[in-house]
This record gives structure tokens, sequence and C-alpha cells, in this order.
């Protein structure tokens, strides 16, 4: 029972998981605006509604994995090395998580080959990373910054999470009938 | 006395027509006239992507790149002159799937399909549900136009079926193949640009590079063949395999259309063939960089030319085989039999691919072999024909209706009659919006021994050539403005046609 008693409570899990919606969703919203002229093109505009449709789904399912990672940090580590500190840490993490994974994207093109040594390297980053997160958190200002922050970022959320159901309803309507 | 149906009635007309024209055809007519709609002939349709007519020796190329097709063309029917709907994969296979030019079914842009109210259309719908249709398009770009008609399609083979290794997301939504391909595998997780995702993405690229990197390429020197820009290996071997095993059993009668990745770049010849043309002492002619073109030089030209041509008789090699078997499980004595491309490939010019502007013949001009059922010997035409014409030819002669849209007319021999002054096109505006008028496009144009091409929007000013394929097979005297008489006529028909075509779209 203390084990699931380290499991965030949804107002722990909001700010962090905020913090991952901005920049997944993000990223791909980018993308997806990117792709809207050549997609209008040759494209409904259901056509369209159906590629951002998927899109959502992807990143629900990204931003889902994601979150995972703080929550299991805080229910196998022992209260005070996480759970006490779910926001700052969790925002922590994943901040620098998403910083990698954008590195790694930023190096993925056709025109060079493919960069391995990054996958490689994700241990031994993910290492430092878990290093930096629990060094940066004592810093008070920084903690009440990331606080501050991921809490403003919470409202995204109200938006994210339910065009992201509308979003899955539509993609399993679409492969169910 | 029996009443003669509908559908009789057009198989005797479909049937007695080659019989008049060719009478070789004639034992395959009255046996399959006497055998009633329960004996309807099989079709399949092989299409090689990417296989220029102009690199095959079946085609009079110096290089013996077709042996086997040489050999399948001794019981076919040859045509010389036979034209791509489009220059690359997505109008080509919608030109030959509809019977309808890339300007009717706007089947224009990259990941694109055809117009929805065309859809219902299709060649695989027009069979009928007498007939078991599956369609195996190997190509993704060509899965992007056959998975729109996948309601008309019985058994649909993914595009990894008998590969070697897959990360295909689409092969997971069965019931909508069509928009997962273009959000999952053209988007989210694209190989040909960065993927949309930012964990995921990377993720299955690792994946994907790691296990690629693992495969085996015995029998392969440059590696294992694959799609450029989609995720998926495969060798030839396993391919032609499973195809080879494919056929004999399915339900009868039965409609296939194979639409297979190869020829298609990268170029992986097999061992066999690997080298097999290096210092074979023939040179293609150089011609003048175009000023559209890449501008590659001559030497890159060449040893790009030479690795497709191996890859080619590689190609070959494997249907030689495919042939035989099907020719041992009696498959051609009750089968329609169609070898053809989507479109063809250049290396001349400055330009080494075939998603270029120019439309020279390197690229358009496809291959056509039809073997009708329990043929025997070989019959060439010379007069234009184009992809579109397939359908309409096809439902002839299994006694279906053709689709009152198609643009296409029946191939000499199998029902129509050569007609040299008939005009047939290809389009190219992958740049254009596929729902208005054409402002940036090429469309090139065959009429009798004439082809003139027009380039608009890539210019301050329009352009023509004009070439006279009799005289000039290589186009390289641009007779325009040297034939101003015939240039202005062809120049007006072109245009009248375009203008038609475009109508639609005038706002």
């Amino acid at each position: 029972m203390r084990f699931l008693s380290r499991f965030p409570s949804l107002k722990q899990l909001a700010p962090v998981y905020s913090v991952i919606v901005i920049v997944v969703y993000g990223f791909s919203m980018i993308r997806f605006f990117w792709r809207v002229p050549s997609l209008a093109n040759y494209s409904t505009i259901g056509q369209i509604g159906v590629v951002f449709s998927y899109m959502l789904t992807v990143n629900l399912i990204e931003s889902l994995i994601l979150i995972s990672a703080p929550i299991l940090l805080s229910l196998f580590l022992p209260s005070r090395c996480f759970f006490e500190q779910f926001v700052v840490k969790g925002v922590l993490l994943v901040s620098m998580g998403l910083g990698y994974a954008y590195y790694i994207a930023g190096h993925i093109n056709t025109e060079e080959p493919f960069p391995y040594e990054l996958f490689r390297l994700s241990p031994v980053v993910l290492a430092v990373i878990l290093l930096l997160v629990f060094l940066l958190a004592r810093i008070k200002f920084l903690k009440r910054f990331l606080e501050w922050l991921a809490e403003q970022l919470q409202v995204f959320l109200l938006l994210s999470i339910p065009l992201s159901l509308v979003a899955v309803v539509v993609v399993l309507l679409r492969n169910i009938f | 006395m029996s009443k003669i149906s509908r559908r009789s009635f057009l198989k005797l007309v479909g049937a007695a027509a080659p019989a008049v024209l060719f009478p070789a055809v004639t034992s395959w007519a009255e046996k399959n006239l006497n055998q009633g709609d329960s004996s309807k002939p099989n079709v399949i349709i092989l299409l090689l992507d990417a296989m220029s007519a102009t690199n095959l020796s079946v085609y009079g190329y110096p290089r013996p790149t077709t042996t086997n097709l040489e050999r399948f063309a001794d019981h076919a029917t040859v045509y010389h002159s036979h034209y791509s709907g489009g220059n690359y994969t997505i109008p080509g296979t919608a030109s030959l799937l509809t019977g309808t030019y890339p300007w009717t079914s706007r089947a224009l842009n990259y990941s694109a399909g055809v117009k929805a109210d065309l859809i219902g259309d299709n060649i695989f719908g027009a069979f009928g549900e007498d007939y078991h249709r599956l369609a195996f398009p190997q190509s993704m770009m060509a899965n992007f136009v056959v998975s729109q008609f996948q309601d008309d399609i019985n058994t649909f083979l993914p595009a990894d079926a008998f590969g070697k290794l897959n990360f295909l997301l689409n092969d997971y939504f069965p019931k909508d193949r069509n928009m997962a391909l273009r959000a999952l595998d053209d988007f989210m997780f694209q190989m040909q640009a960065k993927p949309a995702s930012l964990v995921l993405g990377p993720l299955q690229w690792s994946l994907y590079y790691r296990d690629s990197a693992r495969l085996a390429t015995k029998g392969y020197p440059m590696g294992l063949p694959h799609n450029s820009t989609y995720p998926i290996y495969f060798n030839l071997e396993d391919l032609f395999g499973g195809i080879t095993s494919l056929i004999p059993a399915l339900p009868q009668p039965f409609f296939t259309y194979l639409h297979l990745y190869p020829p298609h770049a990268p170029y992986r010849a097999s061992e066999r063939f690997d080298s097999k043309f290096v210092g074979d002492g023939w040179w293609p002619n150089a011609k003048p960089v175009h000023r559209f073109s890449d501008g590659f030089s001559e030497t890159k030209l060449t040893s790009t030319r030479r690795r497709y041509d191996e890859y080619i008789a590689s190609l070959d090699w494997e249907i030689g085989k495919l042939f035989d078997a099907w020719e041992a499980e009696g498959v051609f004595e009750n089968s329609y039999v169609i070898v053809t491309s989507d479109h063809g490939e250049m290396f001349e010019r400055g330009e080494a691919r075939h998603t270029t502007a120019l439309l020279y013949d390197p690229v358009v001009h496809i291959p056509l072999l039809i073997s009708a059922p329990g043929q025997k010997i070989r019959h060439d035409v010379h007069a234009p024909t184009n992809a579109v014409d397939v359908l309409p030819t096809l439902m002839q002669l299994t006694g279906n209706s053709i689709p009152t849209q198609t643009e296409g007319k029946l191939l000499p021999g199998l029902g129509g009659v050569e007609d040299f002054e008939r005009s047939t096109f290809t389009v190219e505006a992958k740049r254009n919006p596929a729902y208005a008028p054409l402002t940036k496009a090429t469309v090139a144009m065959r009429k009798g021994t004439y082809k003139l091409i027009y380039y608009t929007g890539y210019e301050a000013q329009d352009s023509f050539e004009l070439y006279d394929l009799a005289e000039d097979g290589e186009e390289l005297r641009d007779l325009y403005p040297e034939a101003p008489e015939i240039a202005k006529k062809l120049r007006e028909e072109l245009l009248e046609t375009l203008l038609a075509a475009d109508t639609p779209y005038i706002k």
C-alpha cells in the first residue's frame, strides 16, 4: 500500500503533463501547419481533419508514455526522493528528456546517416538528466519558477484533452465501421 | 432458340473484333465464347514500377535486359508506342486503374489520390463481384491510389507481403488504410523527411535502421532492394516466390493487380547481374543538358543507367521463373497476363530520375505486353496507345460494362483498331493544386508519329517542343520552329484539350 501511496495526485500530475503536452503536441502541430498547404492541394477539409485526428491520437499515446516516466520514478523511489517534489522534479525530467528527443529529431534527415550514436548515448544522457533533476531541484528560485510555469501551462490541457478524446473517437470509428 | 444476354453479346463483340484483326486470337475467342459466363478469363496485371520501355531489349534496347520478356512476347501482343498517363506513380497508376487522364482523375500531387466522384469507377469495381479481386500495391505511392478502392477489393495484400522488413503502420488499420497511410506513414512517422512525431517517430527510425543494418544481404552486392522513401526491404526471390504460389491458389475467375516496386530506384541488382553490363562496349547517345534538368554529368548518367539496366535484368530473370511456373500451372491457358509499368525513368539530358518536368520518351514510354488466354503467337501494334486504354479493354474482354467516365479506347488487337491519328496525353503537374486549372505543368501529346511537349508555368513564357518519333526516336531535333504548320495544328489541339480539362476548375 505504501507503494501506491506514492502515486501522484491529479494536482501533481497535471502541471507535469502540461509540459509534455506543450512540447509533444506543439512539435507535431508545427509540422502539421507546414503540411497543410500541400495537403490542401489535394485533400478535402474532412480528410485534413482525419489526418489531424490521427496526429492527436499519436500525440496522446506519446504523452501518456512520457508521463509514465516520472510516475514510475515516484512509485519506485523513496517518497522524499521524488514523490514529495513530484512537480518540480517531474517538470525537470520531462523537459530535459524532451530536449534530448528534440536534439535527436534535429539530427534526423534523409541527407545524412542515421544518428545511431545519439541513441547509443541515451542511457548515459538519461543518467546525467536524472542527476541534474536532483541537483537542479535544490535551487529554490528555479523550483519556484518551474512550478509557476507548469501551473500556467495547465490551461492547455483544457484544449488538448477534449480534442484528443474526440480524435481517438474519430480514429476508432473509422477503424471499426 | 436461346436468347443472347447483353453480357454474352458484349463478349461476342469483344472477342470477335480481335479475331478479325488477328486470326491467332481466334482460338481463344472460339473457346471462350463456347464456355459461357462461368468460364470468364482471369486477368493478371503485372506492373513493374518505373520500368521504361526504352531500356528493354524486348523493345529493341541494345543491352539484353529482358530476354525472358522476349520469350513472353512470343505469345503476346506487344504495344510499341504505349504511354503512361503521368510521369510518376500517383498519376500513372490512377490512369491505369480509372481509365482517365490525370487532369480528369486529379491524381496529380505526391501522396494524392483520385477525386471522390471517380473512386467508385475504379477497375476493381468495374470487374464486379463475379471476380475475386486482389491488389498487391508493393509501391507505397501506388498504395495511395489503390487503398482508395479497398471497398471493391476482396484481398488487399499489404506492401510488406513477401518482404524482409516492414515498419509501416497503415497495415494495422485495414479499414482505414488510405487515411492511416497519409496520416501515419506519410506524416507522423514519415521516412522521406523529419517525422512529425517527436518521440515515437525517431524511435521507429532507430529500430528500422537497426533492423535493416542486420539484414542479410547475401546475393545482393549493393544491398537488398528496398523502397526509397518508406521502410520496406525485400528480395526479388521471395517477392516472386510469393507471387508464384499466390496465383494458382486464387478462386476463379480472378483479377489481380500486382504493382511491384522494382525496378524503381534504388537499383539493387542481384549477384548474377551486378556489373553484368560493365565494359559491354555499349554507350548511349550523349544528349544536350536540358535547362529544367538537375545537370548530372554524362559519367553519372551512364553509370546510373547501367545499374538500372542490371536491376531490370535481375527482375527479368525472376519474371522468367514466374512465367515458367505459371506455364506449368496452366495459368496462361485461361488468363490475360499483362506486363506494363506506371511510368519510365530517364538517364539523359542531365536528368537521372522520373520525377522531373521533362516528358521525353524514357520517362513516359512504357511497356505493354498482353498475352491472351491460349495465345501462341506474337503480334505487334505500333499505333499510339495509353495506360487509360487498359481498363476499357479489359472490361470489354471480360464482358463487363465499361465505366462511362473512361477516356481510353479499346486497345488494337483486343477489340480496337490501330488509329495512328489518335491523340494520347501524358500529364505532369505535381506542383499544381489538384482542384485548380493547370498553370504549372508539362503535357506531352502523342499523335501519329509526332510528339508535342508543352511546358507551362516554369518560366516567364510557356514553351513547346515538337519531335517526329519516326525520324528522330531519340527526340534530338526540335521541329517546333521548323514545322510551323504541324506545330500550330498540334498546339491548338493540345491547348483545347487542356482548356476542356481545366474548365470545371476555372472560377
